[in-house]
């Protein structure tokens, strides 16, 4: 019994020993904690905001077709529109915001006309879209045709894709031999940056 | 003789065994010490030094006004300081909005509030300093976290160990004023960085920089380097394969309120596929923050947002399919997560890990517009929120199905909830119920003469910690358009489970709702 005791307790010293012995040499991690890699990545140098020059865009020059734009005598319509974007729109002489004509989604062809109450000469349309770079590039293709006496219309222009571009003012020239047109109309059939034809402004340019 | 002697060895082997105890005890508790201090000198960290133009925040900067009659822009904190791992970290002031109520100037007061980014590997150091504040009490959500801070009011700090990359929010004193919110995420490797010379890849690095909106094209990034503060909006439109990611934000202080004109939402997507925003914070919009609009194959991982101007929702996902929304925090003056049909159906719309504070209006929203387009047919279908923790939510319902218009809205499931703290019904709050699933007609939001259906709507684990105790409500329509085959499942509504709709405070409409289940 007494040989027993004496063995446990020797062994149980041991134990102890070896524990505390592990303790005591873990002890150092009770003391200020030594901290890992810190990486700090400095800012430049600069008192104002900046803006990279790739990102500086050069003042774009609007293109003004010869003669007087006639838009105004017109009445703008259309096959459908999408939302809160009438044919109107299209000649509010606005181009900012909501003020714009969109074409039915997914509803081509996309046909908007504008019918004057007599025949004009007419040798240029302008369109625009907002020139705002919110309003990223994209490509309309349409055709152009007229209506010289308010019957039947002609080809004007065959039907081709177009860029718009925020970086050149989202606007389009297109001129042609002078015509006699009582009523125009644009046929869209594509468009890359929406679900339908777009028109912010319509200019009809006659030598009136 | 002999009894004492046996007498004197148990005694010694009974000291002996306790001492063995102890030294166990002992060892375990230095190992554990020994693993977190590993932790720590193992740590890696990466701090980002902001914008030196970003101008120091004054008193007049803090005032809670309407942004005419203050600076909005984005500033650097000077009432709140941190150190990760004893080195000073950067803290952005940007703009928060404690209003519960709808301004119709679109001019509402609003406030500031301190945010901290950095990355980390590890086990990490924090202490926050706010020598203006006296310290009685620190809550750090999300509480599953386990964070026990560590409150030296004599020094005004607070210490903290963050053991995983996430999103963490302090609230002193029981006060959602002035919280910090830290922004954290694992160190970028640099195979995981785009490459700035390709030419699909837009790069800002640290700094202050302006540009126009940007319009992406089709498989670019735009990439924001930890450090950067981008003003502008990014938008992409019938394109796929674009990326937005980084460590930076994008910020829209410099654009005035929208003011219900001119939205220059920090990310729109139109129609496109396959896109994916990743880590990025964004303050400030003029706006809603994300827009989704008849897109399909998004993912959103990883995002921060806070918004506190009128119509400040934080991701507006409007008729889209397939989007996977995951590891965002969500701070917003509108709705924070809601999912609408202005255009084709949507399907498999899911959210998930994400943390929201929803200051106005509510916090997970399906509606009011189920059919804006006024399509044949219209559906929202396998909608799923799962392991979302809710900081705060002020005003209108947590957790709210709102049809107003005639399509059918299927399979919704709402699963392991928790919402730290409510106070729903506040301000002008028209909405006062925890949870609302109804079909409405609504004079602002309805487009379709005809009205719809909700059917198969989830509630699993969903756990109320903490606020108003307000009524849920499950309504339809009327006897054709229904609420039908709702279940709830492990509801705990301040402490108790609850079991039937009586006890959860459900008011269900008798004639306009089939079978709500309780399990």
């Amino acid at each position: 019994m007494k040989k027993t005791g004496i063995i446990i307790m020797t062994l149980m010293s041991l134990s102890a020993i070896v524990i505390w012995g592990i303790v005591w040499d873990m002890r150092s991690y009770a003391g200020e904690t030594e901290y890992g890699e810190v990486t700090v990545v400095e800012a430049p140098d600069q008192t104002e905001s900046i803006t990279p020059a790739r990102f500086v865009r050069e003042a774009f020059v609007p293109v003004v077709p010869d003669g007087v734009n006639i838009s105004e005598l017109a009445r703008f319509d259309a096959n459908g529109f999408n939302d809160v974007y009438p044919p109107g729109k299209a000649k509010d002489g606005k181009t900012d915001g909501p003020s714009y004509w969109e074409g039915e989604a997914d509803a081509y062809p996309n046909i908007f006309t504008a019918e004057f109450d007599e025949p004009h000469r007419i040798h240029a349309i302008k369109l625009l879209l907002c020139p705002k770079t919110i309003w990223g590039a994209r490509k309309q293709t349409f055709s152009v045709e007229v209506s010289t006496d308010g019957g039947d219309y002609v080809g004007l222009l065959p039907e081709q894709t177009y860029d718009f571009d925020p970086l050149t003012g989202n606007e389009l020239v297109l001129e042609f031999e002078e015509i006699r047109a009582m009523k125009l109309r644009l046929i869209f059939t594509g468009n890359t940056g929406a679900g339908g034809g777009q028109i912010a402004e319509l200019e009809i340019y006659a030598n009136e | 003789m002999k009894k004492f002697g046996a007498f004197i060895i148990i005694i010694a082997i009974i000291f002996l065994l306790a001492l063995n105890i102890c030294g166990v005890f002992a060892l375990r508790t230095a190992k554990e010490l020994k693993e977190k201090k590993d932790m720590v000198k193992q740590s890696e960290v990466v701090l980002y030094e902001g914008p030196r133009s970003l101008r120091d925040a004054v008193a007049e900067d803090l005032e809670n006004v309407s942004e005419d009659k203050r600076d909005y822009s984005l500033l650097h904190c000077t009432d709140t300081f941190v150190t990760v791992n004893g080195q000073e970290c950067y803290v952005y002031d940007t703009n928060v909005n404690h209003t519960r109520s709808w301004y119709g100037n679109y001019l509402p007061p609003q406030s500031r509030t301190p945010v901290a980014i950095f990355d980390f590997e590890g086990a990490v150091d924090v202490e926050v300093r706010v020598p203006d504040r006296e310290l009685d009490k620190v809550k750090i959500s999300p509480l599953s976290a386990g964070i026990e801070p560590q409150i030296n009011k004599d020094a005004h700090t607070v210490s903290f160990r963050l053991v995983t990359p996430g999103n963490y929010t302090l609230q002193f004193d029981d006060s959602p004023e002035r919280a910090l919110h830290i922004f954290t995420n694992h160190i970028e490797k640099e195979e995981d960085k785009p490459d700035p010379q390709d030419p699909n890849v837009i790069c800002f690095g640290p700094g202050e920089w302006t540009v126009d909106s940007l319009s992406l094209s089709k498989g670019q990034t735009l990439y924001l380097a930890g450090g950067c503060v981008l003003h502008t909006n990014v938008n992409a439109n019938f394109i796929s394969d674009v990326k937005v990611c980084g460590r930076g934000i994008l910020d829209g202080s410099a654009y005035e309120c929208w003011k219900g004109r001119e939205a220059y939402v920090p990310l729109k997507f139109g129609h496109c596929k396959g896109t994916e925003i990743r880590d990025i914070v964004v303050l400030n919009s003029n706006a809603w923050v994300v827009e989704a609009y008849d897109c399909e194959d998004g993912v959103i991982d990883g995002l921060r947002i806070i918004s506190s101007r009128p119509n400040g929702d934080g991701m507006s996902i409007q008729s889209c399919a397939h989007y996977k929304i995951s590891n965002c925090f969500v701070r917003s003056w509108d709705d924070s997560l809601v999912v609408k049909n202005y255009d084709l159906n949507s399907d498999d719309i899911v959210f998930r890990d994400m943390q929201l504070w929803t200051d106005l209006a509510q916090s997970m929203e399906i509606g009011f517009e189920t059919n804006k387009g006024k399509k044949p047919n219209a559906t929202i279908t396998n909608v799923t929120f799962e392991d979302i923790t809710v900081l705060n939510n002020y005003h209108k319902p947590v957790i709210s199905v709102h049809n107003a218009d005639d399509a059918l809205v299927e399979d919704i499931l709402f699963r392991n909830i928790v919402v730290e703290h409510e106070e729903v019904g506040s301000g002008d709050s028209d909405l006062p119920y925890l949870i609302d699933i109804g079909v409405v007609q609504n004079n602002n939001w309805s487009s379709t003469p005809e009205r719809g259906q909700i059917r198969g709507v989830s509630l699993e684990n969903v756990n109320f910690m903490e606020g108003n105790d307000k009524y849920s409500r499950i309504a339809g329509f009327d006897a054709e358009h229904i609420v039908d085959d709702v279940t709830v499942k492990g509801l705990v509504m301040f402490g108790n489970e609850v079991r039937d709709a009586d006890e959860a405070k459900i008011k269900i409409s008798e004639n306009t709702v089939g079978s709500v289940k309780f399990e």
